[in-house]
């Protein structure tokens, strides 16, 4: 058993001494990358950024580009500028994207890596202009994956790729999507992207868009689409329903309807006080939140109710 | 001695399997973080769907509660209980700063509450997210259930004075709650930094609900009583970050080798006394076993430290500074 137990303490001495070199080695050439990407990606952004205000057809010219990993500095920095900005001209990132194969570099790169790093290169290459090619072999390659990020990364990737087809792309989706994944859509929306049309996805049938009309409802504080949210609370769709409650509270409208109380109904005791709580807090009289109580509650909750709406008014005793 | 021998290498090679999972499962969470903290949809109004109140109890300044109410996290509130009759400073100065007044407290039948507590929101829109609540302090779990009864959002993250969210902590809290289901996790818990690769020491989010279904917090521990009584997960990065050092428990890890160490340390005497050489000689390789062992955990350790830490700027020297320090502090 000693014999084991030097062999043991031997190949651990041994794997820890190789193990911490190799570690310190990779973070310290991991700095200086970082170093260089950096400085690298001020650069691009400036080059880009003067592109981009002077306009015309010049050439962009990028120190280093014949590096893999400038070519990838530059993929990241486009597909941030796309991001951020609001209302440039897509044909210049175009060019440059289409100059130096960026999205097929990317989509290499995605092959090439794993775990969170292939969701990161994807969520680049879902930001960047793709040509037709690298998109059909992405949607061919990720379009069943299981893993949530990337199948977000993929609707994203085809919205960019035809903003047109915004809700049949979002009514095929079949997993559901999640207030992140609603941010980030809404991210393509506020940049000019998507066409903001509330109504027809509001009036969908599928869940995910309708989903994200309440979101962009609310974001931008259409109280014109009072009607179709009140349509929404009373559908069966729970999440939908919850969506909708919470939009029409968000915009401050009136609650005294049938399908506020009818939804009202078909919540849990907990989820009810969590709502009238919120109602509270939405700046809603006790008058107001006590017509949506349903018939049960009118007596027991009355009290909840008066409380929570007296506890953000002054107090006038003591 | 032979089954002493199994025993210590059994217990050095599940321990080793430990940490080195422990370390894969915080540098993918970190990874993943990373990977969040570049898409421009993530910590943004329209993912903050769920509502979060902290509630803080114990002694604190000015500039502290400030420094908790810097969160970018949207629907968010911060629910501070003081006791006015310790330092009736704090409350009068807070009341001049925010605006706040005197409002209401709910008499509910939700959580018993000890006493008449005061309750003060602000009357400026700005600061609508502080709440403070004047009351005798009695207990921790005392404290954070008065918090809970006049929290507005249905999750709730109780926190001592001397524990502070770190700036990423609620979008990332919420993300993980909305992608394992909210409604099936009461409880979702995270680790305090400075953290290691066994902590056992942890910050939870409760869904309002169900701390009062379970009747509230109790007990010297209520956080970790409550954590145990609740369904939920646990996610393997540190959220939240604490000032005081007392708080820092000695690490298990520490201890398990510490244990080992010893026990083999005994045997060796003991044979060394008998004048078994062959027994001595086994023994000795368990304590060299268990200190190899040490060394490689300390040395997964540096490596989750230093991917965590990429962006300080670490030389070589301090790391293998950091290492020996690491692997020294084991014994």
């Amino acid at each position: 058993m000693g014999e084991v137990a030097g062999i043991y303490a031997l190949t651990l001495f041994v794997v820890s001494v190789l193990f911490a070199a190799v570690s310190i080695v990779h973070a310290q050439t991991h700095r200086r990358r970082e170093q260089v990407r950096s400085s690298l990606e001020r650069c691009y952004l400036s080059i880009l950024n003067r592109r981009l205000l002077e306009g015309g057809a010049t050439v962009c010219h990028f120190p280093l580009i014949e590096r893999r990993s400038s070519r990838l500095t530059l993929a990241r920095v486009v597909a941030h500028i796309g991001a951020v900005t609001y209302g440039y001209d897509r044909r210049v990132l175009s060019e440059v994207v289409r100059r130096y194969e960026l999205d097929k570099l990317l989509l290499e790169q995605t092959r090439l890596s794993g775990g969170m790093r292939r969701v990161q290169w994807l969520h680049t290459l879902a930001q960047v202009e793709c040509g037709e090619r690298t998109y059909r072999r992405m949607i061919k390659r990720f379009t069943h994956s299981h893993n949530r990020y990337i199948a977000l990364c993929v609707t994203l990737a085809a919205l960019n790729h035809s903003p047109e087809r915004c809700i049949a792309i979002l009514a095929e989706r079949e997993r559901r999507l999640s207030p992140f994944d609603l941010a980030e859509v809404l991210m393509m929306l506020k940049r000019g992207l998507i066409p903001v049309a509330y109504q027809p996805l509001l009036r969908a049938e599928q869940a995910n868009v309708r989903l994200l009309g309440l979101c962009i409802v609310r974001y931008f504080g259409v109280t014109e689409a009072e009607e179709e949210i009140v349509e929404a609370i009373a559908t069966s769709d729970r999440e939908v329903a919850e969506a909708a409650l919470f939009t029409l509270c968000a915009l401050r409208l009136r609650l005294e309807r049938g399908e506020v109380q009818r939804a009202a109904e078909r919540m849990s005791v907990g989820e009810r006080r969590a709502w009238y709580r919120h109602l509270a807090s939405e700046g809603y009289s006790a008058q107001a939140i006590a017509h949506v109580l349903p018939a049960e509650d009118r007596g027991r909750m009355h009290d909840y109710v008066e409380q929570a709406v007296a506890s953000y008014k002054r107090l006038l005793t003591n | 001695m032979w089954w002493l021998s199994i025993l210590i290498l059994s217990v050095l090679a599940v321990t080793l399997v430990m940490v080195v999972t422990a370390s894969v499962r915080m540098l993918a969470a970190m990874r993943k973080g990373r990977m969040l903290s570049e898409c421009h949809g993530y910590g943004s109004e329209a993912m903050s769907h769920t509502g979060v109140s902290v509630v803080v109890s114990g002694r604190q300044t000015v500039s502290e509660i400030e420094r908790r109410l810097s969160s970018e996290y949207w629907r968010y509130e911060v629910v501070v209980v003081i006791d006015s009759s310790l330092d009736a400073r704090l409350l009068r100065t807070l009341c001049h700063k925010y605006a706040l007044i005197r409002v209401s407290f709910p008499a509910t039948d939700e959580l018993p509450i000890d006493g008449t507590p005061s309750l003060y929101r602000s009357r400026q829109r700005r600061y609508r997210r502080l709440v403070v609540v004047d009351r005798l302090h009695r207990s921790r779990a005392d404290d954070w259930n008065c918090g809970t009864v006049v929290a507005s959002f249905e999750r709730i993250v109780p926190i001592e004075a001397d524990r502070f969210l770190l700036p990423d902590a609620l979008p990332r809290w919420v993300m993980e709650l909305h992608e394992r289901n909210e409604h099936r996790n009461e409880v979702l818990s995270a680790f305090v930094a400075p953290t290691h690769l066994f902590d056992w020491q942890r910050v939870a989010m409760f869904s309002r609900s169900a701390v009062i279904e379970a009747g509230g917090f109790a007990g010297e521990h209520p956080r970790r009583t409550m954590i145990r009584r609740l369904r939920g997960g646990l996610l393997h990065l540190p959220l939240a970050c604490s000032t005081s050092r007392h708080h820092r428990p000695k690490s298990p890890l520490q201890q398990t080798f510490i244990v080992l160490g010893a026990v083999a340390t005994v045997a060796l005497f003991a044979k060394i006394a008998c004048q078994d050489w062959d027994g001595a000689r086994e023994a000795l390789m368990l304590i060299v076993a268990t200190y190899a062992t040490a060394f490689f955990a300390s040395t997964v350790a540096l490596r989750t430290r230093l991917v965590v830490r990429a962006d300080h700027d670490e030389s070589n020297v301090e790391s293998l500074r950091r290492l020996l320090r690491c692997s020294f502090r084991v014994y």
